[in-house]
């Protein structure tokens, strides 16, 4: 069976001058699943790891925490597979691994969740990926799902047990909840264990994140994706961004002088991947090339299907009618600018950590710019606000910088 | 059969050369458009001549790129219209008005620039009139205003935050820009300008007017 994915390419433009020198193209990628796949729904095997710490007893948060976690019960299937942990400087099974037959039961577990004690992330994430190590399987989508709101003890150990996760194909969900965690260790724990992080910014959205990530697990049909750009002669690949969901650098990995390797991981279901490529063309005559084959193969565990393809040509005209070569794709050029946006936020953050005041506010208020050109005004406030704060004590907000680094990337959204 | 291209062996039937890419359907002819109209919506930009120097940095910060970038690598300035090497040179378009005043006698002649300037705005070109000053703003029938360069035609309301007479542009040999009492402000380069503050303002820099975002662009 072929036909899963729906692979498209654009480029930033469709005539490229003819010059003497190499020159950079933007190619857009999209992958989405298609209308044959519309009703598929991965199996989970979930287990919520939740901070019962005794700051969550601050601003309802335990409260609004045991609600998400009933929505989230609520949202599974009879034969998901759920398990709860709670920890403070210990960790205590709520649930063990069992399928979400009697949802009320389970739900009266999570009513026994309270408030006291310190926070050790590690010891909790260990009695999580035992129950879920219960029910692993490849047709399952097997998920620690973590939510803190405190820095923890131990933090290497957390480290090693994303990593423990990783090798049994179990991924790291790690969410840190206001502003007193440690976003950096979230952020790696996830890296490390092919998952992903994120800033819930008050405790009312808790159950929204909690949402997202069981209907992106049940969504999660597509795996193992991958990437090959097979370049015409002479053709660099400079860098290759994923841009949605979420923007980040994916990294090229050559496998010959002329073909590309990007790794594409899960492909979630009403969630269209876009991925853009910078590639250096060589100089060439006039006429209509071929600068790439784009190939994506991937599994579907679902339906047992491993390696399926699907691919797409990436064809640019060199001309030397300049008026051709004037004309750009709005929407590849909008991707672009955003991608850029997000380089220069990145870097703003990371001079603002290293004491380069002028040039992080600097970066910091042009990226601002952009992207109020872009309609983001909220993200564009937020990064405005933070440059003024930085110029003027030298320091950012912790929730300002947890905006821009977890909302930086949020801005491409493909339909 | 072979590549007419680079003359690689390519199998019968094979619409591009695998070798080099060239496309090998064969009813083209040399220089044609190949393809016919592009289905992607497309948006004419103007370039700018390619510079004297021919080199391509960031108008902005000088950093060297690549012909083709969008964004400079370090500042994020707008490359699209940078002096990128042309394919062959284009000839300037002559858009803007004769001045209806006389120009003021003494006004020094620069040796180097000219008192010509384009703002560019989602991807469509505003001539700048070639007038030693240039108020930058929304015409409005009622209240007589007239401003030389009007925005109305881009989005300029008050909903979007631009005042009848906004901005103003003065040749002083350079451009500078000064705000006019805005209600909304002007922005240069990320920053907010003091009203009636004159400040220079360079080729590439981004302007946001109100909440109109344009680029300005010396040529
Ligand atoms: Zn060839
Ligand atoms: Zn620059």
């Amino acid at each position: 069976m072929a036909g899963e994915v729906q692979l498209t390419c654009s480029t930033h433009r469709d005539y490229v001058p003819v010059l003497n020198q190499p020159q950079l193209a933007y190619v857009l990628l999209e992958m989405a699943t298609t209308q044959a796949m519309a009703n598929a729904q991965m199996p989970l095997n979930f287990c919520f790891v939740l901070d019962k710490s005794g700051s969550m007893d601050d601003d309802n948060k335990i409260a609004q925490l045991r609600q998400a976690v009933k929505h989230a019960i609520d949202l599974l299937q009879p034969t998901d597979i759920v398990s709860i942990i709670a920890f403070d400087a210990n960790p205590k099974t709520l649930c063990a691994s069992q399928t979400a037959q009697d949802k009320n039961r389970l739900k009266r577990e999570v009513d026994r969740l309270n408030a006291s004690g310190g926070t050790q992330m590690a010891s909790a994430m260990r009695a999580g990926l035992k129950e879920v190590r219960r029910n692993l399987g490849r047709d399952r989508v097997s998920r620690l799902v973590i939510l803190t709101d405190g820095q923890t003890e131990g933090e290497p150990e957390c480290l090693r047990e994303a990593e423990n996760a990783a090798r049994e194909g179990i991924s790291v969900i790690a969410l840190g909840l206001g502003s007193d965690w440690n976003d950096n260790l979230l952020m790696d724990m996830a890296q490390r264990a092919q998952g992903r992080a994120d800033y819930i910014a008050s405790p009312e959205q808790i159950v929204q994140h909690f949402q997202q990530q069981v209907q992106a697990g049940q969504g999660a049909i597509i795996q193992n994706a991958l990437l090959t750009l097979r370049l015409m002669q002479g053709i660099q690949p400079r860098k290759v961004w994923r841009v949605a969901p979420l923007i980040g650098d994916l990294g090229v990995q050559p496998i010959s002088d002329r073909d590309a390797q990007v790794s594409l991981g899960e492909m979630v279901k009403d969630q269209p991947q876009g991925v853009l490529a910078e590639l250096l063309l060589p100089p060439r005559n006039e006429g209509r090339y071929r600068v790439a084959q784009a190939d994506v193969s991937y599994d579907i565990p679902l339906g047992g299907i491993v390696g399926e393809h699907t691919r797409a040509d990436v064809v640019l005209n060199y001309t030397s009618n300049p008026a051709l070569a004037q004309a750009v794709n709005p929407r590849v050029m909008n991707i672009v600018e955003k991608v850029a946006a997000f380089k220069l936020q990145t870097r703003a953050l990371q001079e603002a950590q290293s004491g380069d005041r002028a040039g992080a506010t600097q970066k910091l208020r042009q990226a601002a710019t952009m992207l109020l050109g872009q309609g983001e005004a909220d993200l564009a406030r937020t990064i405005q606000l933070e440059a003024d704060r930085l110029e003027q004590s030298g320091q950012m907000s912790e929730e300002g910088k947890k905006t821009i680094k977890f909302s930086g990337g949020k801005t491409v959204r493909l339909s | 059969m072979n590549c007419p291209s680079c003359h690689a062996q390519v199998p019968d039937g094979a619409s591009f050369c695998d070798q080099c890419g060239a496309s090998l359907a064969s009813a083209m002819p040399p220089g044609a458009p190949a393809v016919p109209a592009p289905a992607a919506p497309m948006s004419p930009q103007q370039f700018a001549p390619a510079p004297a120097s021919g080199g391509t940095t960031c108008p902005s910060c000088g950093t060297p790129f690549v012909p083709g970038t969008a964004f400079c690598d370090n500042c994020g300035a707008s490359l699209t219209n940078a002096g990128v090497p042309q394919p062959q040179p284009i000839p300037q378009p002559q858009p803007f008005p004769q001045p209806v005043a006389p120009m003021p006698q003494p006004f020094p002649q620069p040796v180097s620039g000219a008192m010509t300037a384009r703002l560019m705005i989602g991807g469509q070109t505003i001539a700048v009139p070639q007038k030693p000053e240039v108020v930058i703003g929304r015409a409005d029938v009622a209240s007589g205003s007239f401003p030389d360069v009007d925005l109305t035609p881009y989005g300029a309301s008050p909903q979007t935050g631009v005042s009848r007479v906004h901005a103003k542009l003065t040749w002083q040999g350079a451009w500078v820009i000064e705000d006019m009492n805005s209600t909304n402000g002007t922005m240069l380069r990320g920053q907010k300008l003091a009203p009636h503050q004159k400040t220079p303002i360079n080729t590439g820099d981004p302007l946001i007017v109100g909440t109109l975002q344009l680029t300005f662009y010396a040529s």
